[in-house]
């Protein structure tokens, strides 16, 4: 057999075969469609969380000995208390933070704290090395500046993510968070007070506390955008001179 | 046979196979021209029959629920029952396909079921590759007026809490964001539900 012949006859079954299928196709088509139709319905749900029931910033009441000198009593705790300050005797002061009823949304803790007009130079304060002082850029400057807080105080930021594990202990107890430092020893929570101490001086100084839930991208706070959660604590801080037998403010 | 006789026949006999494939083939067109014009005639007709009609088909889906707020803290679930009915002359089959992609990644399981008590039936739910799709399973829906025309699909729809194991922290912050004070509460955010409806021969 030619190769001529043999392309014929391969050309017969390819033509014979196409036909078929096309036979076979039309045939089929009509029977294998099928109505077919898609319905959209829709549902909502809503989410709800808590960052906590409550948060409180307190401190232990300091107690005037007859020296002059104060000593924190551990029992009694405090939101507000005034001292009688006198020149070189350091006041104990222990402003701390508790978070009520945390649930494990991941938050900020901030303390801010503001010092009243006129806050005297020789009364001295630091935070411990948990917070962090918060600062930005102004607009149109390159130099950082301290966040102002609504108070119009400094804002510091606690060092870790609030979680249930760091808020309260295994027992179920609010942890507390200690925010000052001393300026120059060992000794934690105190007011530094010069000897340089000005006669007649009235001062303030106030610590708010802020949760806020923390933000996807690590940003920090934004108190436009931001309530703030609660404000506790409110510690004046009075001057008086015992050379003159008398205080500014009394206590 | 001379040599040229030969070579005669064989390019005869080719000639002949190539005529009938071409005859074969104007056969199939002529018969698939007369055919398609039949079939045309059938679908686009109506004259002088009403023998001759497309079966109806026409279904439908309806959603409830009751209000679903989930406390993220907790986790929880919520249920969407979907009414399915049937008004068409042949039986149908129907899936439901629930997106959430609205939702992020806080859904941690979907079951669907039908039917109740010991007619009760899971039906199973697949979830597509990026987690934001599942597809139940066929569900047989008879013809109009049949007993099981209309089924409900109850669908269960259970999120994840802050402190479950592979919680996706930024998609649980994403939609708490921005919580204000000590508590907050998103917006109602939807999720659809489709209902795809198959004719049964």
């Amino acid at each position: 057999m030619t190769n001529k012949t043999k392309n014929s006859k391969y050309l017969i079954i390819a033509s014979v075969l196409l036909n078929v299928i096309l036979v076979l196709g039309i045939m089929a088509g009509p029977i294998t469609a099928k109505y077919k139709t898609e319905k959209r319905i829709t549902g909502d749900v809503k989410f709800t969380a808590k960052l906590a029931d409550r948060i409180l910033i307190q401190e232990h009441e300091a107690v005037r000995q007859t020296d002059g000198s104060y000593v924190l009593d551990a029992e009694k705790i405090v939101e507000q208390q005034s001292y009688s300050l006198m020149p070189g005797v350091d006041i104990p002061k222990d402003p701390f933070i508790t978070i009520e009823g945390k649930t494990a949304i991941p938050a900020y803790l901030y303390v801010e704290v503001v010092e009243g007009s006129e806050f005297p130079t020789a009364v001295a304060y630091k935070l411990t090395s948990d917070w962090t002082l918060l600062k930005t850029t102004a607009e149109g400057s390159q130099t950082e500046v301290p966040v102002t807080g609504p108070n119009g105080g400094k804002v510091y930021v606690y060092k870790d993510i609030l979680t249930n594990e760091n808020t309260e202990t295994t027992d179920g107890v609010p942890v507390k968070f200690q925010t000052l430092d001393f300026v120059n020893g060992s000794v934690t929570d105190t007011l530094e007070v010069s000897d340089a101490l000005p006669r007649g001086t009235q001062a303030t100084l106030s610590f708010y506390a802020y949760i806020c839930q923390k933000y996807t991208d690590d940003k920090v706070v934004n108190f436009g955008l931001y309530t703030t959660a609660e404000l506790t604590t409110a510690a004046p801080v009075e001057s008086g001179n015992p050379d003159d037998g008398a205080s500014a403010g009394g206590n | 046979m001379s040599d040229r006789s030969k070579k005669r026949n064989k390019a005869s006999a080719g000639t002949i196979l190539m005529r009938t494939a071409g005859i074969l083939f104007a056969i199939t067109a002529i018969t698939v021209w007369a055919t398609s014009m039949l079939l045309a005639k059938y679908t686009t007709g109506g004259k002088g029959s009403d023998l001759a009609r497309a079966a109806q088909f026409s279904v439908d889906a309806a959603g409830e629920q009751e209000d679903m707020v989930i406390d993220i803290s907790e986790g929880g679930t919520g249920e969407y029952t979907v009414t399915l009915t049937n008004n068409s002359e042949t039986a149908v089959s129907a899936n439901l396909v629930i997106d959430y992609s609205g939702i992020g990644n806080l859904i941690n399981k979907i079951e669907a079921k039908t039917g109740t008590g010991e007619n009760e039936l899971a039906l199973d739910c697949t979830l597509d590759t990026s987690a934001t799709k599942a597809t139940t399973g066929a569900l047989a829906l008879g013809p109009k007026g049949s007993a099981t025309a209309t089924k409900t699909v109850k669908i269960t729809l259970t999120f994840v809490a802050v402190n479950d194991p592979g919680a996706d922290m930024d998609a649980i912050l994403a939609i708490t964001e921005p919580m204000t004070g000590l508590s907050g509460e998103t917006e109602k955010i939807p999720f659809d539900v489709f209902a795809v409806f198959t004719q049964i021969d």
